[in-house]
């Protein structure tokens, strides 16, 4: 069956000069020119960074509160809401000041999608994404970032909000853990 | 301020349909235009409840006398010029019950509001959160929001107020339940309420924890997170526990439970209703009675000694080890006769496990002597605690080897010690940990087979053990002693490799032409009901939730 | 075992016991007898009523602790009870607190090393017209300014 539809126009022969390439070759030579006088926009990373708008997310960690405390009461809501399940935590008992804590609070980097919902679900303000973007590890247990690792990511989040201060206040400091 | 106006509330006739007729003993009334018909003396919010309304409320408990302090059920009646506590008003005839009129709505907002004034922000550390009364009802009859600024009261967070339990002052609303289930029913009086206005709260007199056998059931009725359970503190948050209905294994009473897992383990043991056998609570003992399948060394696979006596056990493969059981009894009773084998079978089996013990034990492999050690501690108390603690004697004389007979054991095994019997299977007991006999005696048999879910004393002495699975890893059925046969749910995956009993049973049996198929533990149950005339008609679908009592002769 | 009450107390107890249809009613007049002899409700006494009405010791602890006017351990000679029910607390009834223990050198619930005075808050005593008031022993005294609780501690002095 003999196809149907329009034939290609092709261009009709562009001439004797054009044969010679040569204004192609200075139309891109004015081309590269140009661009030498203009703003450059590579980025000659890791020396420079990214400027991060405020609301970028990066990988998720734990904060301190004013006091050093850990804000963390181990409540599960983000391992719960968590889409990719990458949180694992397993609580304890803390003799003093707020009862409960994290005893293991893991963040599995590989899984996490820095969807965020970690941060809005979080009824203590302790868990934060921070604009960090770069993570490595030569194998997949690197890649679980612990309880301290990622409270030094974190690093101290002073809050307003002085929900348990009778307690750390009656504990004498909140430093403990 | 003018009352709302009640599209609900038009003149006297009310509409909708006509009270039914009720009986001598009965009244019939009205609740949200639902007629309903109740015995005499059943409460409103009870009347409620049979017509399918919850009216919400904390402070009462079925199981309970009325305390009314809540004040959380409170319902309009019509020609009542106030609202009435649900629970503390009797039902009469022709009475006109509304339960969402926007009085009652905007009172229970108040008495919300009243309730959390004083209540912390400790859903987060809160044990109770996710299934918290408090919780679920701002979430269904709250303002949703605070209007209180000032500080709160505070009071003792970690009040230590018996051997098991934890009591948060703070989180506590004084319901007094926890006070009249000591008073009513544990009949142990240690707790009462203390001090009044804002600054009431529950406590022990000096010296007199909160310490008896039902003090957990505390901790079940607690409506907010006050009484904590101490060894589920901070465990797990319950939105991720999965309740398994089951019965509880701890004695001859046989208890009604829910198996909480997650991640495959058994994080708590909490009543399940059942008016005919436990009613609301469980004991102590049972509500911990998970706690062994953690603690103690568990058998991962099949082991089996080597060859030549004496030596080390090795690890097994099931159909190895199995081969390598029934090889040793045949032996044995080639050079000795069957009189020289005999078996102990744990009458804390199941129906199913007891039942095949029996086919191929005593019939396929021929061993004539089967004995069933009791078990008893202690006494029977005045509400659920058995002093005989095998949860299956019934069903162990009914469909099993028989009932157990302490007689009959310590003749099995004084002819293990005097060499009379030369092969010894065990199953699911430990007479060597339970000091019925000693090692050397022990050490005397030319086959010793022991089937059961841990490495006790017993089943490391063997030639050939075989792990089981523990309780809440299988199914089965329990008849208590007053004759319920109630289910026991498979909550968990059996650890490692191991299997139901019945089944290394069956397996076993058929080293010796144990015939039939059992597929299934249900399968199995089916054949006791056929088989067994107490059992007739039974199933484990017909069992259900509650259980059926077997019939005697 | 000893009887922590007087023989003569234990005697009156008993004849309470049979005034009401319910022998636990007899629990406030019982305990009214046994701080009238010791001056305070100890432990060992509400064991012993607890015991001889047959209800439990933790009900009579909470019945005690109830009632501002059962004490659990001695009291100064003068024991001040302060109001702090609305009423007096509209009309400062915490400037009177804070007044006197500056003035005695002790907290709201302490003893004065000398024995003389102990304080405590207590609910409405039923004076509302003689806001911020007081109660010492059996007698009312408001309404109350600094000038006049000192006037009225030299006078107990």
């Amino acid at each position: 069956m003999p196809l149907k539809g329009t034939p290609v126009k092709r261009a009709a022969h562009a001439g004797l000069l054009a044969a010679t390439y040569l204004p192609s070759i200075l139309k891109g030579m004015w081309i590269t020119l140009r661009h030498i006088f203009r703003r450059k926009v590579t980025m000659q990373y890791p020396e420079e960074t990214w400027k991060l708008p405020d609301n970028y997310r990066g990988l998720p960690a734990l904060v301190r509160d004013d006091q050093a405390r850990v804000k963390c009461v181990a409540c599960f809501l983000c391992e719960y809401v968590c889409p990719p399940k990458a949180i694992h935590i397993e609580a304890q008992e803390i003799p003093t000041g707020v009862e409960k804590g994290p005893k293991v609070f893991d963040i599995n980097m590989l899984r996490c999608i820095m969807c965020g919902y970690c941060e809005e679900v979080c009824p203590e303000q302790a868990i934060f994404l921070t604009k960090e973007y770069t993570t490595v590890g030569v194998n997949r247990e690197e890649m679980i970032y612990h309880k301290d690792r990622l409270l030094e990511m974190g690093g101290i989040r002073p809050d307003p909000i002085k929900k348990w201060a009778h307690l750390t206040a009656e504990a004498g400091s909140g430093t403990h853990r | 301020m003018a009352e709302p106006k009640e599209p609900q509330q038009p003149p006297s006739p009310p509409p909708g349909p006509a009270l039914p007729a009720a009986g001598p003993d009965d009244v019939s009334l009205l609740i949200d235009d639902r007629p309903v018909v109740v015995r005499k003396g059943t409460t409103v919010l009870q009347a409620a409840e049979q017509a399918g309304l919850l009216v919400p409320h904390y402070c009462y408990h079925a199981g309970l006398s009325i305390a009314g302090n809540c004040r959380m059920c409170l319902v309009e009646i019509e020609k009542a010029p106030k609202l009435q506590i649900g629970c503390a008003t009797a039902a009469a005839q022709g009475m006109v019950v509304r339960t969402q009129t926007a009085r009652v709505k905007s009172t229970r907002e108040a008495i919300m509001e009243f309730l959390l004034i004083n209540h912390p922000l400790d859903c987060p550390i809160c044990d109770q959160a996710g299934e918290c009364r408090l919780q679920q009802y701002e979430a269904a009859y709250g303002a949703g929001r605070s209007r209180f600024n000032e500080e709160k009261v505070h009071f003792p967070k970690r009040y230590d107020i018996g051997r098991n339990v934890v009591f948060d002052a703070e989180r506590c609303i004084k319901c007094t339940r926890c006070v009249r289930f000591c008073d009513e029913v544990s009949k142990t009086h240690e707790l009462a309420l203390f001090d009044r206005g804002d600054h009431a709260i529950i406590g022990t007199f000096p010296g007199r924890p909160l310490d008896n056998p039902y003090s957990g059931n505390t901790v079940d009725i607690c409506p907010v997170g006050a009484l904590t359970w101490k060894p589920f503190r901070f465990r797990a948050r319950v939105w991720f526990l999965r309740d398994v209905p089951s019965a509880c294994a701890g004695c001859a009473r046989g208890c009604s439970v829910n198996l909480a897992t997650y991640n495959n383990r058994i994080h708590r043991i909490t009543p399940r209703q059942n008016m005919q056998v436990n009613r609301f609570w469980i004991c102590d003992a049972g509500r911990e009675s998970h706690a062994p399948l953690s603690e103690r060394p568990r058998l991962a696979g099949p082991r089996a000694l080597a060859a030549c006596k004496g030596g080390p056990q090795q690890e097994a493969a099931w159909e190895e080890a199995l081969d390598r059981a029934a090889e040793l009894l045949r032996e044995t009773a080639k050079a000795h006769g069957s009189g020289a084998l005999a078996g102990i079978v744990s009458a804390r089996l199941s129906v199913e496990d007891l039942h095949l013990a029996r086919k191929a034990l005593s019939e396929a492999a021929g061993i004539p002597r089967l004995g069933v050690p009791p078990h008893v501690e202690g006494e029977d108390d005045h509400l659920l605690i058995r002093r005989d603690r095998t949860p299956n004697a019934k069903g162990a004389a009914l469909a099993g080897p028989g009932a157990p007979h302490a007689g009959r054991v310590k003749e099995i095994l004084e002819d293990v010690a005097a060499g009379r019997v030369r092969a010894l299977v065990v199953v699911g007991e430990d007479p060597l940990g339970d000091g019925l006999i000693d090692a050397a005696a022990l050490g005397r048999l030319d086959a010793l087979i022991v089937i059961d879910w841990w490495k006790s004393p017993t089943a490391e002495a063997a030639h050939v053990a075989l792990p089981s699975c523990g309780y809440g890893e299988c199914e089965g059925v329990l008849v208590n002693f007053e004759g319920r046969a109630q289910r026991m749910r498979a909550a968990l995956r059996p650890w490692a490799e191991a299997e139901p009993t019945w089944r290394i049973l069956r397996e076993l049996g058929r080293r010796f032409g144990l015939a039939g198929e059992y597929p299934t533990a249900s399968a199995v149950f089916d054949e006791v009901a056929a088989t067994v005339p107490a059992f007739a008609g039974l199933s484990h679908r017909a069992l259900g939730g509650l259980g059926a009592v077997v019939k005697e002769a | 075992m000893s009887l922590p009450v007087r023989e003569e107390t234990d005697r009156r107890i008993d004849e309470l016991k049979g005034r009401f249809p319910h022998q636990g009613s007899a629990l406030l007049p019982a305990l009214y007898l046994i701080q009238e002899e010791k001056g305070y409700i100890s432990d060992e006494a509400m064991e012993y009523v607890a015991g001889k009405i047959d209800v439990s010791p933790a009900f009579v602890a909470g019945v005690v602790s109830f009632y501002t006017l059962f004490h659990r351990g001695p009291t100064g000679r003068h024991h001040i009870q302060v109001c702090r029910t609305l009423p007096c607390a509209l009309r400062g009834c915490q400037d009177l607190i804070a007044h006197l223990e500056r003035r005695l050198g002790i907290k709201v619930g302490g003893t004065t090393p000398d024995g003389r005075f102990s304080l405590a808050t207590v609910e409405c005593l039923g004076a509302c017209d003689t806001a911020p008031m007081l109660q010492i022993g059996d007698r009312d005294h408001g309404p109350l300014d600094a000038r006049a609780v000192d006037a009225l501690l030299e006078s107990l002095r």
